[in-house]
């Protein structure tokens, strides 16, 4: 059986959906455009983005990658800040195997496609696994540029000097970056790539990671991807180094010194990420 | 001394109408020339070419030997970065007001690969100490400045890098007049500690007389008249120039 009959006959069994939900020739565009991302790490590369039978901004992006990704022998995960049970990450996780039947898992070892809101797993990934990433803002200029002609034409000069001087800014008026999340990034040294509104920790995490790391905005239209072993470099500066969060104590819950936690009032510092925590607390 | 900056024949058309046509002068180091004329005689349309604002229609621009017409967006931003300093004469232009005094110097560092931070305010302390304003004043933003202290903004700003060409087009025409002296008096002094070669743009003969060492005097985009300041101030040939002089309040 060919793998094109495979899919058709898939979707026949899904009350007359496509396989993935997607039509062949939107995912077909979809993956053009990714290989596109693939090929100019960090660039913002347009594509049509498609209604989804969710709001956008609820992963509208990050689900059409991974629906025209998605193959019968993967392991799909889904997580939103970290938890694989927030309404948003089951409802994803729904979508993806009602209309593909593929197996989902919250193991992150066990995952071959892992599409994420606001962080990335704690947990080693299974070699090769691709890490889908939401975006609610594609363009780490628009932070000091409100125009889009603009910001086409200081990411084509490699204009950088107002994104340079925010960070300045930041500094002369608070004595550091005050940036949380969406930490300007240099990828492969030439292009400045917002990372989504991850933790600085998993900033760090995104250098030289061995996996593919795809972003996707379907508001905004925008594709991006870091390939594996590209240099990721956060914008800082020599007597103010790029620096990740450093929580007030261990997980209270399994002891981790190492992951990303945030602090629950009243009960200490939590692992962010539930399913990391979950394999390493007892039952 | 070789020329620093070379212009020859430059024209610019703006549809049916002549902006400026055939201008050619030269700026040794360490040399000011002043551009004087009306409103609309096409001195700041020279400026602007010169500083790659625009590209003319005919003509060359030579900065160092380096033919500045026609250079790629990314060259052009190098240029103005470490080759050219502009003031402007509205400070909005050429300062973002909403980003403190030292942001704004600190960003002409910033394009020239500056990375640390306590280095890139010494450089703007030591920069503003020289346009003579009070050094604590560099996280105020430049929004809180007067006229007159935005004028010596720019000036340090342009001045960032070293570049060995500063462009002022109407430095001191939207202040007062003891203000105006006393930005004169910094750009003089400047001068003498630099050695940077200007092109100054004004209408105001005063602003020419003070510090240009020769003029060229333009009308309906043409040059009608150049030479030492003093001589075609003095003793101006042209018809338009000595009414220009004739009508020009006692300096």
């Amino acid at each position: 059986m060919t793998l094109l009959s495979t899919l058709v006959a898939r979707a026949d069994q899904r009350a007359g959906y496509s396989y993935a939900f997607l039509d062949e020739h939107t995912k077909r565009e979809l993956r053009r455009r990714t290989l596109k991302a693939v090929a100019i790490p960090g660039h913002q590369v347009a594509f049509g983005s498609r209604e989804m039978p969710l709001a956008r901004g609820w992963g509208t992006g990050g689900v059409q990658l991974t629906l025209s990704l998605v193959g019968p022998g993967d392991a799909v995960k889904v997580i939103d800040q970290g938890d694989d049970a927030s309404m948003n990450a089951v409802n994803v996780r729904a979508l993806v195997s009602r209309t593909t039947g593929v197996r989902t898992t919250r193991d992150t070892a066990e995952a071959t496609l892992i599409q994420t809101r606001h962080r990335i797993p704690d947990d080693r990934l299974r070699p090769g696994a691709i890490v889908v990433l939401q975006v609610p803002f594609p363009e780490p200029l628009r932070l000091v540029e409100p125009s889009d002609a603009v910001t086409r034409r200081m990411h084509a000069e490699r204009d950088y000097a107002k994104m340079w001087l925010y960070l300045y800014e930041n500094i002369a008026r608070y004595g550091r970056i005050a940036l949380s999340y969406r930490y300007p990034c240099m990828v492969d040294g030439t292009v400045l790539m917002d990372p989504t509104p991850i933790p600085r920790h998993d900033v760090a995490k995104l250098h030289q990671s061995q996996h593919l790391h795809l972003f996707g905005a379907g508001r905004e239209q925008r594709v991006y991807a870091v390939p594996p072993y590209t240099d990721v470099t956060p914008l800082d500066f020599e007597d103010h180094p790029f620096e990740v969060e450093q929580a007030g104590a261990a997980c209270v819950r399994c002891g981790s010194d190492t992951s990303y936690r945030t602090e629950i009032p009243g009960h200490g510092w939590l692992c962010s990420d539930t399913a990391y925590c979950d394999t390493r607390s007892p039952a | 001394m070789k020329p620093l900056l070379r212009v020859r024949g430059l024209t610019k058309r703006y549809g049916a109408r002549t902006a400026c046509e055939d201008v050619s002068f030269e700026v040794r180091p360490g040399e000011v020339l002043g551009i004087v004329g009306e409103s609309g005689s096409g001195k700041s349309t020279v400026l602007r070419c010169v500083h790659l604002d625009t590209v003319p229609d005919k003509g060359s621009v030579l900065l160092d030997g380096e033919e500045l017409t026609g250079v790629d967006p990314v060259r052009r931003r190098w240029l103005r970065s470490f080759r050219m300093g502009i003031v402007h004469q509205d400070a909005a232009t050429g300062l973002d007001l909403n980003v403190s005094a030292g942001g704004n110097i600190a960003e002409r560092l910033l394009a020239a690969d500056w990375r640390h931070v306590g280095r890139i305010r010494a450089r703007g302390t030591d920069l503003l100490g020289r346009v003579e304003v009070a050094v604590d004043r560099l996280d105020d933003r430049a929004a809180e400045f007067s006229g007159g202290m935005r004028q010596r903004l720019q000036l340090a700003r342009a001045m960032a890098n070293e570049p060995p060409l500063l462009l002022l087009d109407e430095p001191t025409s939207s202040l007062d007049v003891h203000v105006q002296a006393a930005i004169l008096d910094l750009v003089k002094e400047l001068l003498a500690q630099t050695g940077v070669a200007m092109v100054v743009v004004s209408h105001n003969l005063g602003v020419i007389r003070l510090l240009a060492h020769r003029t060229l005097v333009m009308h309906r985009g043409r040059v009608v008249e150049s030479g030492i300041t003093e001589q075609v101030l003095e003793d101006p040939q042209d018809a338009y120039t000595q009414l220009l002089v004739a009508s020009s309040l006692g300096v």
